[in-house]
């Protein structure tokens, strides 16, 4: 019997230390703060405002399989992705595209708010991913979605802003406007602070990725 | 006539005064913005410039529209910056691919027009080069920068044709003008 129970806490040992350290999505809870919906504009260059200079910033706790804290994963490790059903962003050297603060501290916590975006398309919803994992929203298991409305200079999402944009930007302006996505600073229409912003980004020459 | 001359020169005076605070948008007869008014110089192209005064911050965008009258015909618009939508005569958005200095005048563009002379000789209405509202978007005016935000702006009036000819009269066409 007591072979039995040594046999029993060896495999729990085992399990323990091989679960540890491993994230676990649905049990790091993220904070949005921010508007409802948010709205982002974006450029393949990186060089828009920053998150928290929109508005808007994230705070994640990050624990293992056994619900321990994981310190240390790097700022680096942590992006966003769309997860827009029906449209998708394109990121400018994948992970690297947006992260986070710092890395997170002995409590598993940092932030995400001083990054800006770099990417193309439109879309209207972002996932926090770290380290590969979607984050899931504790309870359902659900990935996050937060209602995000990101609009990029880069309509197509080749990842620079040339002719093409620029046809779809006019198309998208008055007097037949149409869609939402040169409404880059969702007011609604699409206006002159748009086109000023899309002109910016526009050159020449085209930003593109960095 | 010269009545209509007089009221050309109010209405400068007027234009004068306005321009000295408020942000706005005008058409000059000159490249150094200083011609307010200007003559038929015959059967010829000109070049305008379309000027934004006053607004004391860098621009990265403006928004206008320009009412030609019949004595000239609208050609092409030149030196706009990158991204453009529309024209002058129908409605233009403009956006700098770099902020522009809205510290000191900023010409937005140059127009080139046809002179057709004949037309001078209209009611007096008819020869004002009027700066307005973007017929589509309802917005005469820039955005800054790095906001964007929109900073609306007077359109100011031009006028050619303004020196009336002088006329061969007589006493007693005048006396009839007063009805004697």
């Amino acid at each position: 019997m007591s072979k039995v129970l040594l046999f029993a806490a060896s495999l729990l040992l085992v399990a323990g230390i091989a679960t540890a350290g491993i994230i676990d999505p649905c049990g790091a809870p993220v904070v949005y703060t921010g508007a409802t919906p948010e709205c982002y504009f974006t450029c393949p260059q990186g060089d828009t405002n920053s998150f928290l200079t929109e508005g808007f910033w994230f705070a994640f706790t990050i624990k293992d399989l056994l619900g321990a804290p994981i310190a240390n994963i790097p700022g680096s490790d942590f992006w966003m992705i769309d997860c827009d059903p029906v449209a998708n962003l394109v990121l400018c050297a994948g992970s690297a595209s947006s992260n986070a603060d710092s890395a997170t501290n002995s409590l598993g916590k940092t932030t995400m708010s001083l990054t800006s975006m770099a990417a193309g398309g439109c879309v209207t919803g972002l996932s926090p991913v770290v380290q590969g994992f979607i984050l899931e929203q504790p309870g359902p298991c659900t990935p996050y979605c937060f209602n995000i409305k990101v609009r990029s200079c880069d309509f197509n999402g080749d990842l620079k802003v040339d002719l093409v944009d620029l046809s779809a930007f006019a198309v998208a302006y008055p007097p037949n406007p149409t869609g939402t996505c040169g409404d880059f600073d969702c007011s609604g229409t699409v206006g002159l602070p748009d086109l000023s912003k899309f002109a910016f980004h526009f050159g020449p020459p085209g930003h593109k990725c960095n | 006539m010269r009545i209509a001359t007089l009221v050309v020169l109010a209405l400068m005076a007027t234009v004068v005064a306005v321009s000295a605070q408020t942000p706005f948008i005008a058409v000059y007869f000159d490249e150094g913005l200083s011609q307010e008014s200007k003559d038929c110089p015959g059967f010829v192209v000109d070049t305008w410039y379309v000027a934004a005064l006053n607004f004391n911050t860098f621009l990265s965008g403006a928004e206008f529209q320009i009412q030609y009258p019949p004595a000239v015909m609208y050609v092409a618009d030149l030196n706009l910056p990158p991204v453009v939508v529309g024209n002058t005569a129908a409605g233009i958005s403009m956006g700098f691919a770099l902020p522009v200095n809205g510290f000191s005048p900023i010409t937005l563009c140059a127009v080139q027009v046809l002179w057709l002379c004949e037309a001078c000789d209209g009611p007096f209405i008819d020869n004002v080069v009027k700066v307005v509202k973007h017929p589509f978007t309802n917005f005469l005016g820039v955005t800054d920068f790095p906001g964007y935000n929109e900073i609306p702006a007077v359109g100011l009036t031009a006028y050619i044709c303004a020196t009336v000819p002088v006329e061969e009269t007589s006493w007693g066409q005048v006396k009839a003008l007063y009805g004697e």
